[in-house]
């Protein structure tokens, strides 16, 4: 009897074998199968007549064949590759789309400064100009394409995402409920739901691909599954659920989220792993870098070439205008400035960022965070090291500007609070932001709006430069607003004529009536020459004022030897144009009664001052008694003594003076109009006349007249002096004042200062003569000037692109830069992939070399058991034969 | 023991192994299709800046090779014109020698003077020569402005300014494609000083205008120079009877030359050694100079030849005159002449640093473009014996495949 039921546990044994053997074949192929094993045993022997005596076999239980290592190896795996390969699945568009010559912008940025070497050498064809603007146009085109194409890319990004956010939480459901059946199924006995097991390993094993996460089984048989900052996802039967939201500053932007409960967890900067992660990396870092690279290069090529462009003049004698659209227009430096969506009520503020300098700014991103401890301490942040650039504290008054970095965040109005966030964004948008302004060619400013020339009657063998533009508006604020210089449309205002007084000092007067030309206001005379080389025409100092000596003496003839100035003290004050420092600069003591030219050398010693005197005195009346001694007449210890056949007259006077050598080194000159004596000296030494000869009455006389028609009469014996005046140009920031009185004084106590800046420049060189001129006007009718548009070439080759940090790079070399960048981003995400993959493979392997199903192994096992079947089987079969054996012999 | 591989597995590993061949022969022929190692940056980071950069470098040398074309065809067509102007000048020097021959008479030179005005019209006509573009090859930056134009006054004057216009030859060099006519035509040192007169173009009537002026009498206008002088027309009350009258003044002072002088119509007026007539009817407050030059321009020396060949006569004080004006003209055609060659061997000077300069470039392209091509482009000869090692390998992974996947122990059951 007992032999049928050994017989009978093999056939149930090898049964189950059978079915298990079965079973594992036909989930060979099933994703996430365990492969399976029953666990056999014997039964429990019995002792019978002395003998232990076995009861056969027993089938304990179907075990997966199962490490939970390699598993846990084999989900970390997975999030690393999966991580690395969104990443690289993304980022390889971006890196084709900048490599590609076909949606790269080097081509068409090049093909526009090639267009304006072509119009440069043919300035005056119109179509050639048409066709400059059109490649302008696909520059732009192409910079907003690409902007565009990244765009598009951020939002795919975006969408997978949000795909992502669904699937994930799909996935913790089916792992909640699938805690809960295995619960049910395994009933807290000691059976195992071997394929239930299996779906949620392979449930969280399809979690790894999306986000690394970490598991915990309870004692109960339940799975808890965590992300690696050790937020739950899934605890017991609950799971929570994954959102994806708009980033609180950039609409564009994604954030990921866990809904706790109704409590939204931020948990974007966790993300340790899985194609989340990989998104979100392209979404915040590589994304980013590119459009800001980009965008910078879009706004300095813009900003350099608006720049120069407006100091052109164009085919219609006008001045040159926006190729692109001005880079701080208004609502693009709004666009620049970004509060949190957790700043709080009222969202009021208003802010923007300009561009100050664009060739020093830099690609990055700022935080201006208002740091407390009270409502106006504020700093603002690099983000990307996330070091302090600049902090300080605001004024109450707005609109307030913060300068960092060439770039400057104007805060314009609202309740800025502690706490607030605004993220500042110089470059994000630059290429998407930049539109051509330009519309037609003859708008090109290819020319310069002034032209020089010498006169044709010139002696010397000086020649002018062609002249350059300095500027053509106002320094900022007003730099919309022109310079009085170009103010009037089509005309210098006003024209000058450069005219040379001797062969070292020169005037600069209005030429508006070539007849006659007149003194600028403030005046720009007596200019010091340097014959033989190259002589700046004028200052280039934007805020340079000029004094004019109009105290009361200045200039005034007095009788004696001496010029009568009192003595005077000259303050100086410097204002920092830059940082608003006032300093004090040395004062100049004057002693009374010194000469202007000397004054004038004592206030050249100064810094930023140039100083320059003048003497102007008018003879006339010449009385000879014809008595006694001929006429005499002592002009700065010269005697001239004028005897017949010449006549005292003016004529006469004049010739004298200019053939005296001692008077021509003290820059003494006379001239003669018949009538009267011009002497004018253009260094203001003192201009002393004395009358030898006969005394008054009756004696010889001569009338002394000063510039402000006071006149005097010198008799024989006397004299009478004239000082000179003076005019002191100030370098920006710079203001005198004076102690003096009011009368007798040289300079007034606070004297007016004028601005005298004209936004260009030209050069004289060589040697010139005395009445040689030089002028320079308008550009008017101009049509071949390319002097601008060589300019604008120049442009190409500058390296305008962060030049604080580095030598700096060109706008190509700005793109390049940005290509292998990404290029070698790429590389390196190709790189890590290879390793992750392999990695991934290797574990996967492992993993199937111990669950994996073997088809040939399990065919043996089928020929296996099927053979322990029979045998088995043959065993009922023997006992039975015994039986019947046994019931025959009776 | 050997490791034990799941069933799966085995047909996964060759299935991956097939695809990742597959990848690698689209990527070789790929290369093959663009002739290009590297199909993105990401393919040789290293060197993608590189080839970024001699690709610019090549696009900016063929750039300046176009700019040198054209500098070259402007400087071509300045050359050929400053050839024609030489033999203009050679033409009126011979011209201005054979006047000089003492057995010519009033009649002869007339007819002399008549191939000099001639001669006048054909240099105006070659100062205003055209460049295939249309501009003025000498009117400066006006390059839509006649630069030269000839006054009723006779008097030429120049319309254009000093403007040069440069052009890129290379990095570094900017090579002027023009010069400004006054500079070649303008300013031409005079033998003696001279001067040149001129009419307030605010001047009550266009039509009433001063001569061309002459130095009659060298030796007082050089006491005088270079003083410059103003012609003032007074009220006609000034004199007795009633009348045109004028002042002449000199200019920086105001000194008074001649005061109130009657003005009859048509006579010559002499000032300091200066003669010249003032055409029309001139009104009270109209203004003329006269001013000092040390330079004569080219016009001006025709000019003044061809006037003096037309009114001196065989008389002895004109004979003395005309030996100045014409040992004068000869000096100053010389002057004239130096001025133009020194331009023309300039314009050569530039036609040869622009031929050496195409050659540099040809160079450097050259260089460029070998140095790019050992970065980028492809070696065909390992690139396809890659492609059939590649195919080579597919099949027989594909042959094995079939082979291994083809065993198993079910088809023996």
């Amino acid at each position: 009897m007992s032999l049928i039921n050994i017989g009978l546990t093999g056939l149930k044994a090898n049964q189950a074998a059978l079915a298990t053997t079965g079973h594992n074949i036909t989930n060979a192929d099933t994703p996430g199968y365990t492969r399976q094993r029953v666990e056999s045993s014997t039964n429990p022997a019995i002792f019978k007549g002395g003998l232990v005596q076995g009861q056969g076999v027993k089938a304990d239980e179907v075990a997966r064949i199962f490490d939970q290592y390699i598993n846990d190896q084999l989900i970390r795996d997975t999030s690393v590759y999966k991580q690395v390969e969104s990443h690289l699945l993304n980022i390889e568009q971006t890196n084709k789309l900048l490599s590609n010559p076909e949606t790269g912008i080097l081509n068409e940025l090049s093909g526009m400064f090639d267009s304006f070497q072509v119009v440069a050498d043919d300035p005056s064809s119109v179509s050639i100009r048409n066709t400059v603007v059109n490649d302008i146009k696909d520059v732009v085109v192409r910079f907003n394409q690409m902007s565009q194409s990244i765009f598009d890319q951020q939002l795919t990004n975006s969408q997978q995402l949000e795909s992502s956010a669904i699937e994930i939480n799909t996935i913790l459901n089916n792992i909640a409920a699938l805690n809960k059946e295995i619960l049910q199924a395994e009933g807290g006995g000691t059976a195992t739901a071997n394929d239930l097991l299996d779906k949620r390993d392979e449930s969280i094993r399809q979690l790894s691909e999306f986000v690394d996460i970490s598991t915990v089984e309870t004692e109960s048989g339940a799975l808890s599954v965590f992300m690696s900052n050790g937020q739950n996802l899934v605890v017991g039967d609950t799971a929570y659920s994954i959102e994806v939201r708009d980033d609180d500053f950039d609409l564009n932007r994604k954030s990921v989220s866990v809904n706790v409960a109704g409590v939204l967890v931020d948990v974007t900067d966790q993300v340790g792993g899985g194609s989340v992660a990989g998104l979100l990396d392209f979404q915040n870092e590589s994304i980013p870098e590119a459009l800001n690279q980009l965008g910078r290069i879009a706004i300095v090529m813009a900003d350099q070439l608006n720049e120069q462009h407006r100091l052109g003049m164009d085919a219609n004698g006008d001045l040159g205008g926006y190729i692109f659209t001005d880079v701080n227009d208004l609502d693009i430096a709004r666009s620049r400035f970004m509060g949190s969506g957790e700043n709080v009520a009222p969202i009021d503020r208003v802010g923007n960022v300009t561009i100050i300098d664009s060739s020093i700014m830099t690609a990055d991103d700022y935080v201006l965070e208002f740091t407390g401890p009270n409502d106006t301490n504020y700093e603002v942040r690099r983000l990307s090291d996330d070091s302090v650039v600049t902090r300080g504290v605001v004024s109450t008054v707005y609109p307030f500007e913060i300068d960092f970095e060439g770039v400057r965040i104007e805060l314009e109005s609202g309740s800025f609070v502690e706490g607030d966030e605004f993220e500042i964004r110089p470059t994000r948008t630059g290429a998407s932001d930049i539109a051509t302004e330009i519309e037609r060619g003859d708008q090109l400013a290819l020319a310069s709006p002034i032209r020089t020339e010498g006169d044709l009657g010139n002696l010397g063998t000086a020649s002018i430069s062609q002249g350059s533009i300095l500027d053509i508006y106002q320094e900022a604020p007003n730099d919309d607003v022109l310079l009085s210089t170009f103010a009037t449309a089509g005309q210098l205002s006003p024209p000058l004529i450069v005219k040379f007084t001797s062969e070292t000092t020169y005037d600069v007067l209005d030429n508006s009536d070539p007849a006659n030309p007149v003194s600028l206001v403030p005046p720009y005379e007596d200019q010091v020459f340097i014959p033989g080389v190259t002589n700046k025409l004028f200052s280039e100092d934007p805020g340079l004022t000029v004094v004019e000596s109009t105290g009361a003496n200045a200039g005034v003839v007095v009788a004696g030897g001496t010029n009568g100035y009192l003595a005077e003290n000259l303050s100086f004050t410097f204002t920092d144009p830059d940082t608003g420092v006032v300093t004090a600069r040395p004062g100049v003591a004057i002693a009374a009664n010194t000469p202007a030219q000397q004054i004038a050398n004592q206030l050249n010693q100064q810094q930023g001052i140039v100083a320059t005197a003048r003497t102007e005195v008018t003879l006339s009346n010449f009385v000879d008694n014809g008595a006694g001694t001929a006429y005499e007449i002592v002009i700065n210890g010269e005697t001239l003594t004028i005897t017949a056949p010449d006549v005292v007259d003016a004529d006469t006077i004049a010739r004298e003076v200019n053939a005296n050598g001692n008077l021509s080194t003290q820059n003494i000159r006379a001239f003669s109009d018949g009538t009267n004596v011009r002497l004018e000296s253009y260094v203001g030494v003192d201009i002393t006349v004395t009358v030898n000869g006969d005394a008054n009455p009756g004696g010889d006389t001569v009338d002394v007249t000063d510039s402000l028609s006071n006149t005097l009469t010198v008799d024989g014996g006397n004299s009478a002096t004239v000082g000179g005046t003076i005019d002191i140009q100030l370098e920006e920031g710079l203001l005198v004042t004076s102690d003096a009185i009011g009368l007798g004084n040289i300079f007034t106590p606070v004297p007016t200062a004028t601005g005298l800046y004209l936004g260009y420049q030209a050069e004289i060189n060589g040697e010139p003569q005395r009445t040689d001129s030089f002028t320079i006007d308008y550009n008017t009718d101009g049509v071949s000037d390319n002097r601008n548009a060589t300019n604008l070439i120049d442009i190409q080759r500058e390296k305008t692109i962060g030049v604080d940090q580095s030598a700096g790079q060109t706008l190509e070399e700005g793109y390049n830069q940005l290509v292998a960048k990404v290029g070698s981003e790429t590389a390196s995400l190709r790189i890590n992939e290879a390793a992750a993959e392999s990695v991934l493979a290797l574990t996967q392997s492992l993993k199937e070399s111990v669950s994996g199903v073997n088809l040939d192994e399990e065919a043996a096992n089928l020929i296996k058991y099927e053979q322990a079947y029979n045998a088995s089987a043959k065993v009922i079969q023997v006992a039975q034969e015994i039986l019947d054996t046994l019931l025959s012999t009776f | 023991m050997a490791v034990r591989i799941s069933s799966s597995q085995a047909f996964e590993a060759s299935v991956s192994q097939m695809i990742d061949l597959n990848s690698q022969m689209l990527r070789t022929q790929e290369q093959i299709s663009t002739s290009k190692k590297n199909l993105s940056a990401a393919d040789d980071p290293l060197n993608s800046t590189r080839i970024l950069q001699l690709q610019q470098s090549i696009s900016l040398r063929d750039q300046y090779s176009t700019n040198l074309d054209t500098l070259d065809g402007a400087l071509r067509s300045e050359e050929s014109a400053l050839d024609s102007i030489v033999t203009n000048i050679r033409k009126v020097r011979e011209l201005t020698v054979s006047a000089g021959d003492g057995t010519y008479s009033f009649d002869d030179r007339k007819s002399i003077a008549l191939e000099i005005g001639q001669r006048v019209d054909e240099l105006l006509a070659l100062t205003n020569t055209k460049d295939p573009n249309g501009e003025y090859i000498f009117a400066g930056f006006q390059g839509f402005t006649e630069p030269f134009v000839e006054q009723q006054d006779g008097r030429f004057i120049y319309q254009g300014d000093e403007g040069e216009r440069f052009v890129k030859a290379d990095e570094a060099t900017n090579l002027a494609r023009n010069n400004p006519g006054k500079e070649i035509f303008m300013d031409i040192p005079s033998e003696n000083n001279t001067v040149s007169t001129s009419t307030d173009p605010t001047n009550s009537d266009a039509d009433t205008y001063i001569t061309l002026g002459k130095v009659v009498d060298q030796t007082v206008y050089d006491a005088f120079y270079p003083e410059d002088i103003v012609i003032e027309f007074n009220a006609e009350t000034n004199v007795i009877p009633n009348g045109p009258n004028f002042t002449a003044y000199e200019k920086e002072t105001g000194r008074p030359i001649v005061q109130d002088q009657s003005y009859v119509p048509g006579q010559e007026i002499q000032l300091e050694g200066v003669a010249f007539k003032v055409v029309g009817s001139p009104d009270p407050g109209d203004n003329f100079y006269i001013d000092s030059s040390s330079k004569q321009d080219i016009f001006t020396t025709y000019k003044l030849l061809e006037d003096g060949l037309n009114s001196l006569t065989d008389t002895p004080v004109d004979q003395e005159q005309l030996e100045k004006l014409l040992s004068d003209t000869l000096s100053n055609l010389d002057n004239a002449l130096n001025s133009v060659i020194n331009v023309q061997s300039d314009v050569g000077g530039r036609m040869n640093i622009v031929a050496t300069s195409r050659e540099t470039q040809e160079e450097v392209k050259l260089v460029s473009q070998e140095v790019l091509s050992d970065l980028q482009d492809l070696d065909y000869s390992e690139a396809v014996s890659r492609l059939s090692y590649q195919t080579f390998v597919l099949e027989a992974t594909q042959l094995s495949y079939t082979r291994v996947t083809g065993l198993s122990l079910f088809n023996q059951l």
